[in-house]
């Protein structure tokens, strides 16, 4: 019982904090936050799904950009790409009653029949997930950073094909995304009126992940990543399947990246291909590291705050400056993230324990 | 009960053979010593068996099943579990959490039930937790499983390792110079903790340089050099066999001609 409420607490202090965040905002009268912090919302779970790759599996991948933006084109040109013409009325009916359809008239009246967002939701998740799968079973079977080159090589064609493709709507990228009606009441789009209702749904998917996340690391697969981070060699040993957890963790991570750029396509109404850029697969990387590697909280705080001011503008034509120079200040100074470096400053003793003893220990 | 059988093991490195036609049994049970002088290819041989490394000739079998060929997690499916020379603990877990991973291949919960936190995850682990309180209990480690084993002395750490290797409940355990950096006392405690192991009925295979402890324990000695093997047979025997004493106390070789 007791370990339940510890298990807990962290969850509800979360929630607590998203309601008083909400209402602290409200009642500042500074709604138009809201935009972007749902936005930083988004991007913070493809972070924190990262930070399962990088701080848990040790594993670097340069490709989350790309999934972010393969789960966002797919909601989108799902969503948008009309199948009037192309089926029969009575398919297009019995489809629409299953749910799988929606249809519509466009802007001049004409019919306009797509797949619901659901599906497309779906369709995005498989098919980030078999990506990812084709992408990490042979690079994680390796030894050596032949993830981060798999995955680099990986952004930088999804890139450049969406930057070239008509299909993919050239560097316009593609708008007129529908609104996604998750429940009465509940839709994610970026109307003004709906702006809090958006703000609660991009929280309750991130403390999902959270708690997802927390589970995962807290358990025997968890502890089995951590070990793969120590000594590979030695968690082979020990019967860890280590090929086959790394792909996994890879897998979830990248699943996670592409269901935040399907939330934020709806809300943006739409997705452009600068998502895929590899600055911003870089970026993600700096905001693990910043938050203290092995470090889901560090991660979730520091990249909901720098990613919130990046997109307010606070650093202006700095930006890219700030990011960089925060990295080196926060890995020099506080290698296991802010949050642990502030507990370990309180507590009066030196941060030696976690971070030295991993870096003396030899690899085998 | 399963015998372990390494069939006529010769590995190279380039032009290097570090083991040359290498046969041996171990009975289960048994605790069986490997020794010769450093570079002998006593560790070569060790990652063979566990499936770290793979043989250019011969293989490995350990009762019905070959291991040559399976990757190493595989090879502790079969009930292997070793230790490593120079002590390969998880230095940024818990005492705790290090002899937990040992409980690893006996786990059966899947990744999505942790993901989840399913009851039958939440029950396992519990179980898990207390198997493995159990054994630092009688490692006389209790205290100390909360503790980072990035904060233990070396001497601690190869007891970490002995603990984690004993939750796989191994029906074969591979200790690779387990008294290597120990003190007198502390490899005093050790021989009293291989005959206890030994007394729950799993066999031990042992590369050591500690001649008294591998005397004093073992009941079957294989001597390498070169590796090759010079000798095999009690310890009585390995004492006073003359080839043995030559590598190890120097001399005139019969071969030394060429």
């Amino acid at each position: 019982m007791r370990a339940a409420v510890r298990h807990a607490l962290p969850m509800i202090a979360m929630t607590a904090g998203v309601v008083a965040l909400q209402l602290v905002i409200s009642a500042a009268d500074r709604q138009f936050y809201m935009t972007q912090l749902v936005m930083a919302l988004y991007y913070t779970i493809v972070v924190m799904g990262l930070c399962l790759v990088m701080g848990y599996a040790g594993q670097v991948s340069l490709g989350h950009g790309g999934f972010f933006a393969l789960g966002g084109y797919t909601s989108a040109i799902l969503t948008t790409r009309n199948l009037a013409a192309h089926l029969r009325p009575e398919t297009l009916q019995t489809l629409e009653r299953i749910g799988l359809l929606w249809s519509r008239t466009d802007l001049y009246g004409a019919p306009l029949a797509t797949l619901a967002p659901w599906p497309a939701f779906v369709a995005a998740l498989l098919l980030t997930g078999a990506v990812a799968l084709i992408l990490g079973f042979p690079a994680l079977r390796l030894k050596g950073h032949y993830l981060a080159m798999a995955t680099l090589g990986f952004g930088l064609i999804v890139y450049r094909m969406l930057l070239g493709s008509a299909f993919t709507g050239y560097a316009d990228g593609i708008t007129g995304v529908p609104p996604w009606r998750l429940a009465p009441g509940v839709t994610v789009s970026g109307a003004m009126d709906n702006r809090i209702v958006n703000y609660y749904i991009a929280c309750g998917f991130l403390l999902f992940v959270l708690w997802f996340l927390r589970n995962l690391t807290g358990s025997r697969h968890g502890r089995a990543l951590r070990s793969i981070h120590d000594s590979e060699t030695a968690a082979k040993a020990m019967g860890v399947n280590t090929p086959r957890l790394k792909l996994q963790a890879f897998v979830i991570s990248a699943v996670l990246a592409a269901a935040a750029g399907s939330f934020l396509t709806h809300f943006n109404g739409g997705i452009g291909p600068s998502e895929a850029d590899a600055m911003k697969s870089v970026r993600y990387l700096t905001l693990v590291a910043a938050g203290g590697m092995a470090n889901i909280w560090g991660a979730m705080g520091v990249s909901l705050a720098l990613t919130f001011l990046s997109l307010r503008g606070v650093f202006g034509v700095y930006d890219h400056a700030v990011f960089g120079g925060l990295l080196i200040v926060i890995v020099s100074v506080a290698p296991n993230g802010p949050g642990r470096w502030v507990a370990d400053l309180l507590r009066r003793r030196r941060p030696t324990v976690r971070s030295s003893g991993a870096a003396a220990e030899p690899a085998t | 009960m399963n015998q372990l059988r390494v069939n006529g093991v010769t590995r190279r490195f380039g032009g290097l053979t570090a083991l040359h036609d290498v046969s041996f049994t171990v009975e289960p049970g048994a605790i069986f010593g490997i020794i010769g002088p450093n570079g002998a290819g006593k560790t070569t041989l060790f990652n063979i068996v566990s499936g770290l490394d793979v043989p250019s000739e011969g293989e490995v079998a350990y009762g019905e099943t070959v291991l040559t060929g399976r990757p190493p997690y595989a090879v502790a499916e079969q009930g292997l579990a070793r230790t490593f020379q120079n002590v390969s603990v998880f230095p940024s877990m818990t005492v705790r959490e290090n002899v937990m991973i040992g409980r690893h291949r006996h786990c059966r919960a899947g990744l999505l039930a942790s993901c989840l936190r399913l009851p039958r995850q939440r029950r396992e682990e519990a179980a898990q937790r207390a198997d493995a309180d159990r054994i630092l209990d009688e490692l006389a480690m209790a205290h100390l499983a909360d503790t980072p084993v990035s904060a233990l002395a070396f001497g601690q750490r190869r007891m970490v390792e002995l603990a984690r290797a004993l939750a796989a409940e191994p029906s074969l355990l591979l200790l690779d110079e387990p008294a290597s950096g120990l003190t007198t006392r502390e490899t005093d405690d050790l021989a009293a903790q291989i005959r206890r192991i030994r007394e729950r009925g799993i066999a031990v295979l042992l590369v050591e340089h500690n001649m008294s402890l591998v005397m004093d324990v073992c009941e079957t000695i294989l001597v390498l050099d070169f590796g090759k093997r010079i000798a095999h047979g009690a310890p009585a025997d390995i004492r006073n066999d003359a080839r043995v004493i030559e590598v190890y106390l120097g001399g005139e070789r019969p071969d030394a001609a060429h």
